[in-house]
């Protein structure tokens, strides 16, 4: 995608969230400032739009999702249950009940890629619901479904399906 | 010292993109171990003054009373001070009086006058002297003439070919080959440092079950859509080959500022505050060929040249001038480094510099050169003959004359130059396959 829809949609999928920085002079969208070198037209040099995926498109990507996915977890956690984005499903934000991860990622492949999964269509969702148990599993006690959702969340936004259609 | 993220914020999207325009399908082969050659290709953007610079006049030979006869009108007398003076000359070449310290490196420099563009429309004159092929109306056809290089010599380095403000075609050959591009020195240092140093808070657990996640898809899923195209292919490499380069520590190589860097700062005479001026490209490119980052290197060590105005005498002088200095720097440098399989790195690098065309040598009503037809380039480096001139310009309008290839002088029945000839030039005197370019190189630039 372009980087406009890219700009778009990141806030779109995040509720609301950006790659934004903070250097002491005020927040600076990085997605912005790097849009020349991802590919985005100045209309005076360049007038065509590179969508090749560059290495520095997925430099971006990794770490726009390091940052995004951080804030989303920390934001969805402190959300009441209606207000979520990132864990929709499941009786508790914590859960870790494979059910109730399996159904989050289904929920999450849906908003990030467009893609629906049938709720009997285990092997669609096993490599995520993998990612999730493995990254929870060597959390520190209390964090492992924030560390099992961070990875699921990188994970989806690093994916070339989040930016190729 | 980190990279100074302010000043990186302040200049990073004030510059224009390069481009690249590669369909990459089809493509993902990974050649072997190719040629252990490096390419450098320098624009100079906007159309050089070839009376200041490569292709000068004598003015007591060229007087203004003559122009309405010669169409020749050096101008010298209209320039800054500095540069109010005669061409020079140094071995058995002339130079105008704005090559900055070009003439310290001429023993390396081949010269080619007399280029026939065929154009005076920037895009066609600058995508054919990055192609080698005369474009179709403003679309450029084929590779970029760096981008067969970066093919030929493989995918041996992490950033197999970038390219700072120089744009980049890529239609058949591998994906490695096509440019990185990056529209600032600082984008530089952004690719190769992860967030840019800022602590992500990422913990290293997650970051370990990430890695093992994407170790096993590495291809796509069967039926997913845009997971199973061949653009998705080529992400999934460059997302591994950026996991590569953070981990490495070649940022280090790129901090201007640093104590790592104060040879580099001292040789360009730079600072963290003039990265992006012709020096600071020019110390990207080196830094990128020799720490191994790079083998092949497009960079625009000028711009602003298309001076049709009365700005002509101060900007198109003070530009020029800057470029053949940072390009100066840039030869010395690479004659002066060893390469890691041994020699001078400069004998294992073809350098190309470039404009998209000459300006016309008559100064139009407004004080100011307008496109011209005619055109110069400079060859150094890998197989190509050092302190030497070849092709000619009339003395009548500095229209390009035929020469004959075997000893570069003007001949009758001979070749008029192009740029086909100066690239296959460039690409046979390092060893390369130049036969995309369908010419024949100008046999008396080649060594041997």
């Amino acid at each position: 995608m372009t980087v406009e829809q890219l700009a778009r949609s990141i806030p779109v999928v995040t509720d609301g969230l950006r790659w934004v920085e903070d250097f002491g002079d005020g927040p600076t969208d990085m997605l912005a400032v790097l849009a020349p070198t991802l590919g985005a037209p100045d209309y005076i040099r360049v007038t065509e739009e590179n969508l090749e995926p560059t290495l520095i498109v997925a430099k971006f990507m990794a770490d726009a999702s390091h940052r995004i996915c951080v804030q989303w977890v920390a934001r969805d956690e402190a959300l009441p249950a209606a207000e979520r984005s990132l864990v929709t499903h499941g009786a508790a934000w914590q859960s870790q009940d494979p059910a109730d991860v399996q159904a989050n990622v289904r929920a999450l492949l849906l908003r990030m890629f467009s893609r629906y999964v049938a709720p009997d269509d285990a092997a669609a969702v096993a490599p995520l619901a993998e990612l999730f148990r493995t990254a929870a599993a060597t959390a520190a006690p209390d964090r492992a479904a924030q560390d099992g959702w961070l990875a699921v969340c990188i994970a989806l936004m690093t994916d070339p399906e989040f930016i190729l259609y | 010292m980190p990279l100074d993220r302010r000043e990186f914020l302040k200049r990073a999207g004030l510059t224009a993109g390069a481009l690249s325009l590669s369909t990459l399908l089809g493509r993902t082969a990974h050649a072997a171990e190719g040629l252990d050659r490096y390419f450098l290709h320098v624009y100079f953007e906007g159309g050089w003054d070839m009376l200041l610079g490569l292709d000068p006049r004598d003015p007591a030979a060229f007087p203004d009373a003559d122009v309405p006869q010669t169409q020749i009108q050096p101008g010298y007398d209209r320039l800054p001070a500095r540069f109010r003076r005669t061409p020079e000359r140094f071995g058995g070449i002339e130079l105008g009086p704005c090559v900055g310290e070009l003439p310290r490196v001429l023993e390396h420099v081949a010269i080619v006058r007399g280029i026939n563009m065929g154009t005076l429309t920037h895009e066609v004159g600058r995508r054919h002297f990055i192609t080698g092929r005369t474009p179709s109306g403003l679309t450029a056809r084929g590779d970029a003439v760096p981008t067969l290089a970066a093919a030929q010599i493989g995918a041996r380095t992490q950033v197999p070919h970038l390219s700072h403000l120089v744009e980049s075609y890529n239609v058949s050959q591998p994906a490695f080959a096509a440019a990185l591009p990056v529209a600032a020195v600082g984008h530089l240092q952004y690719i190769l440092q992860q967030s840019l140093g800022v602590p992500t808070g990422v913990p290293a657990n997650v970051k370990g079950a990430l890695g093992a996640y994407w170790a096993q898809r590495t291809g796509c899923e069967p039926g997913a859509g845009p997971s199973a195209s061949r653009l998705a292919d080529i992400y999934r490499e460059n997302r591994a080959r950026a996991r590569d380069v953070v981990e490495s520590t070649l940022y280090r190589q790129f901090q201007f500022e640093s104590e790592d860097t104060a040879a580099v700062r001292a040789h360009y005479g730079i600072t963290a505050a003039t990265l992006e001026t012709p020096l600071g490209r020019a110390a990207l490119a080196a830094q990128a060929l020799k720490t191994g980052l790079s083998r092949v290197v497009s960079v625009a060590l000028a711009s602003g040249l298309d001076t049709h105005d009365g700005g002509w005498a101060n900007d198109q002088s003070e530009r020029l001038d800057a470029g053949f200095t940072a390009l100066a720097r840039l030869i010395d440098d690479l004659a002066n480094s060893e390469a890691p399989s041994g020699g001078r790195m400069l004998d294992k690098t073809t350098i190309v510099a470039f404009s998209e065309f000459g300006r016309t040598p008559r100064l139009n009503e407004r004080g100011g050169r307008d496109h011209h037809l005619g055109n110069v380039a400079l060859l150094a480096g890998a197989g190509i003959r050092g302190g030497i001139a070849v092709g000619q310009s009339s003395d009548v309008g500095m229209g390009p004359l035929p020469v004959d290839l075997a000893t570069g002088l003007p001949a009758d029945g001979g070749v008029t130059l192009s740029p086909e000839a100066v690239l296959t030039t460039a690409l046979a005197g390092g060893g390369y396959d130049a036969s995309a370019l369908r010419s024949v190189p100008i046999g008396a630039l080649l060594q041997g």
